[in-house]
Parts: C-alpha cells; sequence; structure tokens
C-alpha cells in the first residue's frame, strides 16, 4: 500500500472502467423454522480492477454470506432472492453447475476463515496444489510439479516443503500455503473471509505484509471480509461497513476512519482501544446486535443508536452519497452536493 | 450493596502484594521412554499483584501465559516455585488441589463462555451454587437477595436467571461467568482471554464490567490476553511472556509508550493500528525469539514502575 498515493485510494474502484464484481441489489434468505429470515438485504457495491475492497461489520450481520453468494456456495436453507452478481461482466447467477466449477478457482477464488483446517491432512502439501492443475487446466503431471514448487515459493514457503502434510506445518504456513492455492490460477478476484483471525498477531503481520506486496504485483483484487477495522483499514482501499444485512457506509479506507459518518461506524471504531494517547473511557455498543427474524423498522440500526429521531423508527435510510466518493444510510447527514465547478467540467 | 457483599469484611489492606509469585516454572514432559523430552513452559517466572490492581500478562500463543493462570488456579501443579497469597506460602502449606478457603480466594473465568456453562442447568444454578457451596447456609430469601444483587453488579437483569445458557448472547454468557466468580467474593480473578471469542462490539462491556468490580469492590485481577491494546485499556501493569519467560513489565501505559525488550517491540509493531503514522517493519521473529531466551535473566530497570530482562549485546 505504500506505493499508492492518497489519490490513488480514493480513486481506484471509481475510475476504472469496467469492474471485476458488481453486486446488485443483493437478497439473501435463510429459511428457518421462526420464519423467513433476510441475511444479506439489497446489498449493492462494486469492486475495481486491482482493488482492495474490505467489507466490516459484526459476527451475524451478513458479510460472510455475501462472500458465500458471491461463490455461489449457498446451500439450503440458504437462498438467493433477488439482486445479480456479475463477474468480469458474466452473472454468476445465470450459471450452471458446470459453468461454475469452471469459473471458480480460475475466476474467483476464496480463503476461508478456519483456512489452516481447509487442507486435506491425509495429502501433502504439493499433492493439493497439483491437483488444482491437472483438475483445472489439464496440466501434466511434472509440469504441474514444477508449478507448485514456484507457487510455494511465491508465499516464501521453500519447495521442499511440497513433500509435507498439513500437520507438519505451522499454522502461519498452512494460511500461506491455502492463498497459493487460492492464487493457482490466477483468478481475478481473491475472497477472504477472516484470513487471520486464528492467529497471533506476528504471524497475522506477516501474512498481512505477504498479502499486499502479491496483491500490487500480481494486481488481483480482493473482498477482504473481517470485523478488525484496524486490520482492513491497513489493507483495503475502499470499504464498506455492514450492519444487520444492510450496507450503512461505503467510503476510501482512509476516509471512513478520519470522518466516519454513521453512527455505528463511530461506534464500532470507538470500540477498539487505541494502542497510544491518554487512557480514555470507551463505551462499546449497548445492547446485542437484533435478531434478523424481525429486523427493527426503519433505521436497524436505531435501538441502539444513540443519535436516533422519532423518523428513524419508521423510515429505513437509503444509502446516498453524504461527501465525496462517501456513501452512508443515515437520515440524519444532510445529502452531499457536487460543488459547482466540479460538475461543470 | 447487602452487608453480605460489602469489602469491609475483608482483611485490612496490607502494604503487602496480594499475590506474589516466585521463581515459578513448569515443565512438561513428552513421549515416552526413550523418547522423552521436556519442554519448559514457564522459566523462573516472578511476579506480584496488588491489591485492588489489574495486571495483564501478554503474549502470544504457546508463550506460557495460560499456564501461569493454571497453576494460579490450582489446575496444574508447577515444577518449581513458590506462590504466596495473603501471606501464604501455598505450595508449602495446601495439599495438591485447591481447598475450599483457597477457592473462595481465587476464582478463574474462562475463554470460552459457550463452553463453560453446563446447558442443561439454568443461569440460577450456577450462581446458587457457588453461594451455597462458600456461604454462610443463607435462607431462600436472602439467597434470591444475593441472586438479584448479582446479576445487576454483572448488568443483567434478573429475568435472566431463569434463563438457559442457549438462550444468552456471548457477551451476557461471559457476564454469567463472572457473576458466578463473584459470588464467592474472591480477592482475586483469574480472567484467561475473557474477551477473545466475544464480539468486538461487546468486548469493551466485559472489559469495562472488570474494571467497575475492581474500583467498587476492589477485586485484584489477572488479565490473560494476547491483545495488547485492551492491556493497555484496562490493565495497570503489563507483563509480556515470551517463550516461557517473563521479557518485561511495567506500568501499561508506559511500557507500551516505550518498549525496551525487542520482544515487546516486535508484539507491539505487529499490532494493526490504522492511526500510527509510521510503518514499521518489525525485526524477523525467529531471531528476537531465541535471543530473548538467551540472556542471563538479569532484570535491567528502566524505571520505577518498568523494567525488563536484559538483552545480550549481540541481538541488540
Amino acid at each position: 500500500m505504500e506505493t499508492l498515493t492518497e489519490q490513488d485510494r480514493g480513486n481506484i474502484g471509481r475510475t476504472a472502467a469496467a469492474p471485476v464484481l458488481s453486486v446488485k441489489n443483493l437478497q439473501v434468505q435463510y429459511t428457518a423454522e421462526i420464519g423467513n429470515v433476510t441475511a444479506v438485504d439489497g446489498v449493492s457495491f462494486d469492486i475495481g480492477a486491482g482493488e482492495v475492497f474490505g467489507l466490516a461489520g459484526e459476527s451475524g450481520c451478513g458479510k460472510s454470506t455475501i462472500a458465500n453468494a458471491v461463490m455461489r456456495l449457498l446451500q439450503t436453507p440458504a437462498k438467493i432472492t433477488g439482486g445479480s452478481i456479475e463477474l468480469n461482466g458474466k452473472n454468476l447467477l445465470d450459471l450452471g453447475e458446470e459453468e461454475l466449477r469452471r469459473t471458480r478457482w480460475r475466476d474467483v477464488a476464496m480463503v476461508f476463515q478456519s483456512a489452516m483446517n481447509s487442507l486435506n491432512p491425509v495429502m501433502t502439501i504439493g499433492d493439493q496444489i497439483v491437483d488444482v492443475f491437472t483438475t483445472h487446466e489439464r496440466m501434466p503431471k511434472k509440469a504441474a510439479r514444477e508449478r507448485a514448487a514456484e507457487l510455494l515459493k511465491l508465499v516464501d514457503i521453500s519447495p521442499d516443503r511440497l513433500k509435507s502434510y498439513p500437520h507438519q506445518l505451522s499454522g502461519g504456513m498452512r494460511q500461506r500455503a491455502v492463498i497459493a492455492i487460492a492464487l493457482a490460477l490466477k483468478p481475478s478476484l481473491l475472497i477472504m473471509d477472516e484470513p487471520t483471525t486464528a492467529l497471533d498477531v506476528v504471524v497475522q503481520q506477516d501474512i498481512m505484509h505477504q498479502i499486499k506486496e502479491l496483491q500490487q504485483r500480481l494486481g488481483f483484487s480482493i473482498l477482504f471480509i473481517t470485523h478488525d477495522i484496524s486490520l482492513m483499514v491497513e489493507l483495503s482501499h475502499r470499504m464498506a461497513v455492514m450492519y444487520a444485512g444492510k450496507l450503512v457506509e461505503v467510503a476510501p479506507s482512509k476516509d471512513m476512519l478520519e470522518n466516519p459518518l454513521h453512527p455505528y461506524t463511530n461506534a464500532l471504531m470507538g470500540a477498539f482501544p487505541p494502542l497510544t494517547g491518554p487512557r480514555v473511557e470507551l463505551t462499546g455498543i449497548p445492547d446485542a446486535p437484533p435478531n434478523m427474524a424481525h429486523p427493527p423498522t426503519g433505521c436497524r440500526f436505531h435501538p441502539r443508536c444513540p443519535l436516533a429521531v422519532d423518523a428513524c423508527r419508521t423510515v429505513a435510510p437509503p444509502l446516498l452519497p453524504k461527501a465525496e466518493n462517501h456513501d452512508a444510510a443515515c437520515l440524519l447527514l444532510p445529502e452531499y452536493v457536487v460543488p459547482r465547478e466540479r460538475s461543470r467540467r | 450493596m447487602s452487608p453480605a457483599h460489602s469489602t469491609s469484611s475483608r482483611p485490612e489492606r496490607a502494604t503487602e502484594p496480594l499475590v506474589q509469585v516466585r521463581n515459578l516454572s513448569k515443565d512438561y514432559h513428552l513421549g515416552s521412554f526413550p523418547f522423552r523430552s521436556t519442554v519448559r513452559a514457564v522459566n523462573d517466572v516472578s511476579f506480584d499483584i496488588n491489591h485492588g490492581e489489574i495486571v495483564a500478562l501478554v503474549g502470544e500463543s504457546g508463550s506460557g501465559k495460560s499456564t501461569i493462570a493454571r497453576i494460579l488456579a490450582r489446575l496444574e501443579q508447577p515444577t518449581g516455585g513458590q506462590l504466596i497469597i495473603d501471606g501464604q506460602d501455598i505450595f508449602a502449606t495446601e495439599r495438591r488441589k485447591a481447598s475450599m478457603k483457597y477457592r473462595s480466594k481465587v476464582q478463574m473465568v474462562f475463554q470460552d463462555p459457550f463452553g463453560s456453562l453446563n446447558p442443561a442447568h439454568r443461569i440460577e444454578h450456577f450462581l446458587t451454587r457457588p453461594l451455597q457451596l462458600h456461604g454462610e447456609n443463607d435462607s431462600p430469601k436472602a439467597l434470591k437477595l444475593k441472586l438479584r444483587e448479582l446479576m445487576a453488579t454483572v448488568g443483567l437483569g434478573e429475568q435472566m436467571l431463569d434463563r438457559y445458557p442457549h438462550q444468552l448472547s456471548g457477551g451476557q454468557r461471559q457476564r454469567v461467568a463472572i457473576a458466578r466468580a463473584l459470588a464467592v467474593e474472591p480477592e482475586i480473578i483469574l480472567a484467561d482471554e475473557p474477551t477473545s471469542m466475544l464480539d468486538v462490539s461487546v468486548r469493551i462491556g466485559i472489559l469495562n464490567l472488570m474494571r467497575k468490580l475492581r474500583d467498587e469492590r476492589g477485586v485484584s485481577m489477572l488479565y490473560i490476553t494476547h491483545d495488547l491494546a485492551s492491556a493497555r485499556y484496562i490493565a495497570d501493569t503489563t507483563l509480556v511472556m515470551c517463550a516461557g519467560d517473563l521479557v518485561e513489565g511495567g506500568e501499561s501505559i508506559e511500557l507500551m509508550a516505550a518498549p525496551h525488550h525487542p520482544y515487546t517491540q516486535l508484539l507491539l509493531s505487529a499490532v494493526p493500528d490504522a492511526r500510527r503514522t509510521q510503518t514499521v517493519r518489525p525485526p524477523k521473529r525467529d531471531a528476537t525469539e531465541r535471543n530473548a531466551n538467551r540472556g542471563s535473566g538479569e532484570r535491567v530497570t528502566l524505571s520505577e514502575s518498568h523494567w525488563a530482562l536484559k538483552v545480550p549485546e549481540s541481538a541488540a
């Protein structure tokens, strides 16, 4: 990220001609005994070429559901009930099983939450990588082995490790191996769902550096999901904050950090104690996230919002521009008016 | 608070620390003959916890911080060293298992609130049992009153007493676990990563509760965590552990503003902090860890409330 100027950060994704991923009005429902639960409700966002897009929010807000929807991995009782997911201009929701199988990994790959444990324990690392090449590219075994060695080198693992079984590697190494496997077919989009939660801080930082480096070198886009806003701001160019199935704020990460607009974003940022400065009293967010079977009316955050007014209880605020390149869904924020001299241009 | 819950029943605040840990060591034996090997999980660790002090023990997984908590909770027997609580040399005077008296002084809150409450019992059960086992045979009416008070102290409604654990959120369950520990009016609570399984938005609530209990009831705490920012937030003193050694200790704010030991520096630089102005490329981890253990074990005093383990010249 060090190589990006501030302007780049803000402009990436906005100026790119065609987005790599374009999610429009996505709605996902879970069928449950208590009725249908709408876990993702009308979510739209674009990810540009070479852009790292972060999705932040509490557990249960629907961020992992979005990741699984993009991969088309949702299984009953979850169902995509509306919207579209376009990857490089192709609507993933129209694809059949066989086409999907081809698309996954080649065009979009995913690193799962407990990725360290997603390796097959009875296959060597090498065999698992070779598997990808032989299945998806019908590559001869020998060439595949060579490619596998290259891949491991890419993530700083010695090629001798091809013969190792997952249990012989440390957690951090396993995680890097999983990332290598995900990148095997050079996908244009990599989805990472809390890729470092199970790791220690020092290992986490190593991996984050590595991801940054690879992303800059290879230029793929990332959809990065986490609840750790600090981590997200360090990695992503642009980010969205999600609450109870809806996006409440979308902005370049730096803007989001310096000038969070939505009360929920503010509260979420205030939930992390700082590492510098004087000792402060933090309040966290009162109460728990809402029961999604019966989400609150109006703005879904209003029962926990310190600023809520009467209108918040009845009117659901749409996601609208509230500052330059900065969208938020809150009734209390005035709409952003594009300055005259700029709109004339 | 009722008289039964007031702090006045405690002995006068002594000038002596509540807990004194001296040269504590713990070896784990692995394998069987002839392939036995020994892992030193805790190596010659000494520290104090004062009355009403919150001490944070930070370090990565495998650094031995949980082992120390388990030894203090008497769930593990140490290989060597002393534990003095309220002037009593525990390992010398008590049998292997913790006595009732010991358990009424030292209580533990575990990491996983989903696993530490028996799903078959109502919340009332978890709080009634310690009160009955350790208490003075309260009448049902007095018991009810105490339950209500406990729930209020940890910020839970009385109606929760009739619920089962699965009906509570993670944060609420952890509050129950804290109430359970509080029921016996302990002098110290050992909290082993009490917030790591909880959602970000409720973590602060639990930390604030811990601090409130210290402020209002004078309970000391040993807060074990890998989250340095939260240690800085609630702990008066922070101790840093690395591969079984205590490498640095001091007043939390001071220690994190001027970390001395390379391992502390490494740990701090690794914490994602978007507000940090310059990006620090951390020293290579392996070298730091190896060097940490090559020192002479001597401590350097940096200020009245801050010390660190001496780093060998070659590593510095």
